[in-house]
């Protein structure tokens, strides 16, 4: 998905689809949180709404190589006897 | 309409010429070409494939000079050689790089490449032995044949065409909700000459058209009149 990204100026959650061969949820999500962190954004002068076939169209606009960004989940941990949190997972440990 | 790449006749061509130049034998070049009009999928292919056998993939440009198109290698192959690297070092760290681990390069839009940059191309492919796929529109071939010493080097030049009836058939068996009927696919077939691009426009309207109407399968009512 990452390599497509970098490739394609413009591209849709159905171009992530089609070409990654990756389910649409799967796509939707890589991109939605890539672009929370500052990679991609949503062109909203081109193409429509979001939907099953993905018509609003995705930039990328960090570009930092070829190795695609890990989504790495991160769990929080919350002791309601102590007050603490704690930091499971992730690239954080 | 399905969002699935349709494995058509086009792209078991690229599929195949891939394969081959990756799994060619010892002192065979390791060059080919990968041709056709606008319109036909070739981009989407190329980097279809990338994504799926970790082929390296770069587009030319038209004021790539040959220090930015090595710099582009070196960048897929992950290589870095600081903000402003000499000619020399870029060249020798991608040359051997790419020796000690020979990987598939797609060069996309290779009509706009300049003949100094077709050069660094064939170098790098004569002193590392790692195969190079050009992908071009309509006239690279003529545009390549003057230059003897790399279009000698070309183990394939494979065309990818227009659809036929049949290649129409049968992509619109592979992406297609409601079937399209023989008649709705000849009309298809007359009005966009066989462009892929042309057909999934006319095709997905025509779904949606005979989505509304409840019908069985798209005839020919259902797409634009010529």
């Amino acid at each position: 998905m990452w390599l497509i990204a970098r490739k394609m100026t413009h591209f849709t959650v159905g171009d992530l689809v089609q070409l990654a061969e990756v389910p649409y949820s799967t796509a939707y999500n890589f991109l939605s949180i890539l672009a929370r962190a500052g990679y991609l954004k949503k062109d909203i002068r081109k193409g429509g709404a979001e939907g099953r076939r993905g018509g609003a169209k995705w930039q990328l606009i960090k570009d930092t190589g070829p190795k695609a960004p890990r989504l790495d989940h991160i769990y929080l941990v919350k002791d309601s006897n102590t007050g603490q949190i704690i930091t499971v997972g992730g690239d954080l440990e | 309409m399905r969002n699935v790449l349709a494995l058509t006749r086009n792209v078991n061509v690229y599929v195949n010429v891939s394969a081959s130049l990756e799994g060619r034998d010892a002192g065979v070049p390791g060059l080919a070409l990968y041709h056709g009009n606008r319109g036909l999928g070739k981009t989407k292919v190329a980097l279809w494939n990338a994504a799926k056998t970790g082929t390296i993939y770069i587009r030319a440009k038209t004021r790539w000079s040959d220090s930015w198109l090595l710099q582009d290698i070196a960048t897929e192959l992950g290589l870095s050689f600081g903000s402003r690297p000499a000619l020399k070092g870029l060249f020798e760290g991608v040359v051997g790089y790419l020796k000690e681990r020979p990987r598939l390069v797609a060069v996309d839009e290779i009509n706009i490449c300049s003949l100094s940059c077709l050069g660094t191309l064939r170098d790098v492919h004569d002193l590392s032995d790692s195969p190079f796929l050009l992908i071009g529109h309509e006239g690279v071939l003529q545009r390549l044949k003057p230059i003897g010493p790399l279009f000698d080097r070309l183990l394939y030049v494979a065309e990818c065409k227009p659809f036929d009836f049949d290649d129409l058939k049968d992509f619109a068996g592979q992406v297609l909700d409601v079937p399209a009927n023989d008649d709705a696919l000849s009309k298809c077939l007359k009005l966009t000459q066989g462009n892929t691009r042309k057909c999934v426009v006319l095709l997905k309207g025509g779904e949606n058209r005979a989505r509304a109407a409840r019908a069985a399968c798209i005839g020919p009512e259902h797409l634009p009149r010529e």
